[in-house]
């Protein structure tokens, strides 16, 4: 464009840069683009919730006396007793009463009342993907929390293979050379996402590694106690006492959280050991305007208040560590944001799958191309997102839950990118599997539409089927024109020419 | 204080006169730029004051987006303008598989190499991972004892092993998969994870 008022930099640091970061990226592309199109989906699973079961009691506030009534009748149902009880507060995007004890989670109304058992299977199996890769325990956590690692190094060496990133910041090139086009595309978006890239890979290795790293500290530090790392940050539970006593007064205490800290809005009821006489209620309250989830304020027994955590106003230790679940998931700026980070997460997604062309076209350059290899990596871009929407369908239809999606997205997702080997046809391969997941998505919504007809109109309802009819669309729509294109040109030739006049 | 919409306003106009330095050249061009960017972070500067830290999150999050449509506009230019008449997902095929060149060494040594190079990767992949990991946590965990001996807080001590074992992991990673020499990478990274090891073995 014109001369950089930057330094130069070394062309030999950046030619080991770029492979250092072609290196890490090949190793991890496609888990963390599987990441990528989970956290997309899973930035709106408060909405997807709500589609799955549109007909749970509704309500915008929730009468403390009302959740009182609730706790005291599910406790009072439970035959065992249950060692952690929580009562999720209605909010903007998720405005019902969920009571959840050892033995699953219910819906209350607004007088308290018991409604049906809380279920929503798929986006259940969407979080967990994104959480741990349906990787059980610690070790999935922790592999997720290795991925947003490698993601971290890649944009580091992404920033040191990339000497003119001010002098390009807004450069593309289609058209002239594809290895350009796809560079362009990978660059472009990865400078301007940068700052949502690196936040997202710091906190979600954090949220991932937490386990692992407070191990370690507990073992130099604290004895190989666990609980006594997380407590300077989190807060400790008191000591058990398991001699019977009456449920704490919940509603005094979010009538007190309501009065004494009216500039919050509480999100959660915790109970530890609920109706023994060492039961400890926490009111987790949410700070509008702050990036924190919230803070924990913490009543006795007799539900007298003792003090807050300190998440809010505490050490900034555990305003950071407060702050990184909302930081990562897009939850604190409403639609708007939840929507941007959409767009970033499709943007990452998009940088990760143009990284890998540019590694395959520059293997063809260097006659080393591979086709199996390519048609495998196509299957993983589009095929992720059929395997998806196959599991969206057999969870709608009911035919399948909880681990059953989990075989039916693996299967699948393997089983393509074993053919798409077999047939080292990328174009095919892409082709088949963006109609299939654009297919199978209509079909899902439609499917859901037939069954939950009655709550088509709701908000959030509405705003998913019209999503995913788009995303369907989108899918479908540019292989029909070109399908449609071919389809006319060899009309026109078959054709015979019309007689001149 | 600004109004939201006000705030949102001097964003894009950064993102704008950003767009613009790069676009024209000339002996303004440093000014635009130096312009273009104090508009972006007094922006941000003023969101964070009206919304405490998640305004500044938001403030980024809206120069992302409008650095988008000005992506997506000279995106579209680009094409427009654009000579060839092939489809963009048509592009990724235009570059020609050339037939495979000829090795200059027999397929023995060949073999040698491609052997030597597989056990490199492996060695590279192990370092840039494992041990790298556990030279991360043992010097996040030994970082963590310096900022208490130093007078920080349980809490914040915590947190900061917590940000800086990630961070230094995906450093190292880096360090390893960019640096060429094995030779010259391995130690740094045991130099690392023996330092902060006797670090937090005297420290007790």
């Amino acid at each position: 464009m014109s001369k950089s008022i930057w330094p130069k930099a070394d062309p030999k640091r950046v030619a080991a840069a770029l492979s250092g970061h072609g290196a890490l990226g090949l190793a991890a592309a496609a888990l963390i683009y599987i990441l990528c199109i989970s956290g997309v989906l899973s930035v709106f699973n408060h909405e997807l919730q709500r589609w799955e079961q549109p007909g749970a009691p509704a309500m915008e506030k929730a009468d403390p006396a009302a959740v009182q009534k609730a706790a005291e009748t599910l406790l009072a149902a439970q035959e065992n007793p249950t060692s952690h009880f929580y009562v999720q507060l209605p909010t903007y995007d998720l405005p019902r009463m969920v009571l959840t004890t050892d033995a699953g989670a219910v819906f209350a109304d607004e007088e308290g009342g018991i409604a049906e058992k809380e279920s929503h299977p798929w986006t259940q199996f969407v979080l967990d993907l994104h959480y741990y890769l349906h990787v059980p325990g610690t070790l999935g956590l922790t592999l997720v929390g290795f991925l947003g690692v490698i993601l971290l190094g890649l944009a580091l060496s992404g920033f040191l293979a990339h000497p003119r990133i001010f002098r390009d910041a807004f450069t593309f090139r289609f058209g002239r050379n594809a290895q350009l086009t796809q560079a362009d595309i990978h660059n472009r978006l990865s400078v301007w996402t940068s700052p949502f890239l690196i936040s997202s890979a710091l906190t979600g290795a954090m949220l991932g590694l937490a386990g692992v790293v407070s191990g370690v500290i507990a073992a130099v530090e604290y004895e190989g106690d666990i609980a006594a790392v997380y407590a300077p940050v989190f807060g400790d539970e008191p000591e058990e006492n398991e001699r019977p006593a009456p449920l704490a007064d919940i509603a005094a205490a979010l009538h007190y959280v309501e009065m004494q800290y009216p500039h919050t809005d509480p999100v959660y009821v915790i109970m530890h050991e609920p109706q023994t006489a060492g039961q400890h209620l926490q009111i987790l309250a949410e700070h509008p305007e702050r990036l924190i989830f919230g803070d924990y304020y913490n009543f006795d027994a007799g539900g007298a208040f003792v003090e807050n955590v300190g998440m809010a106003d505490g050490h900034i230790g555990q305003q950071v560590a407060a702050s990184a679940y909302r930081l990562h998931f897009g939850s604190f700026g409403g639609m708007p944001i939840k929507a941007a980070y959409a767009l970033f997460g499709l943007a990452l997604a998009a940088i990760i799958a143009a990284g890998m062309n540019i590694y395959f076209l520059k293997r063809r350059e260097r006659a080393r191309a591979a086709p199996r290899l390519e048609a495998m990596w196509t299957a993983v871009v589009w095929g992720a997102p059929a395997a998806l929407a196959l599991t969206l369908v057999l969870s709608v239809t009911g035919l399948a839950s909880g681990r059953a999606l989990v075989t039916a997205f693996w299967a699948p997702l393997s089983l393509l990118t074993l053919a798409a080997a077999v047939s080292a046809d990328k174009t095919a391969t892409a082709i088949a599997c963006r109609v299939a997941a654009g297919g199978l998505t209509a079909g899902g919504v439609a499917l859901h539409g037939l069954a939950q007809a009655s709550a088509f109109s709701a908000p959030a309802v509405f705003g998913v089927n019209i999503a995913g009819g788009a995303f369907a669309v989108m899918l479908i729509a540019p292989d029909a024109a070109r399908f449609a294109n071919r389809l006319r040109r060899s009309e026109r030739q078959r054709a015979p020419a019309a007689p001149a006049e | 204080m600004l109004d939201p919409l006000a705030i949102v306003n001097l964003l894009l106009l950064g993102v704008a006169m950003a767009f613009t330095a790069w676009r024209r050249d000339g002996p303004m061009r440093p000014y635009f730029i130096v312009a273009g960017w104090s508009l972006i972070a007094s922006g941000i500067w003023f969101w964070a004051a009206r919304f405490a830290d998640s305004g500044v999150a938001i403030a980024v999050a809206v120069v992302i987006c409008a650095a988008y449509v000005f992506l997506a506009y000279n995106a579209f230019r680009a094409r427009h303008n654009s000579t060839l008449k092939q489809s963009r997902t048509s592009l990724l095929g235009d570059v020609q598989a050339k037939s495979s060149t000829k090795k200059s060494w027999s397929k023995k040594s060949a073999n040698a190499k491609q052997a030597m190079q597989y056990a490199r990767n492996a060695i590279v992949i192990l370092l840039a991972g494992p041990v790298a990991g556990v030279a991360a946590a043992l010097a996040g965990v030994s970082a963590m004892k310096i900022i208490r001996s130093l007078g920080g807080t349980e809490a914040d001590s915590i947190v900061a092993a917590y940000m800086l074992v990630p961070s230094l992991w995906a450093g190292a990673a880096a360090y390893m998969t960019i640096e060429k020499k094995l030779n010259r990478k391995a130690p740094v990274l045991l130099s690392l994870a023996a330092l902060s090891a006797a670090h937090l073995s005297f420290a007790g």
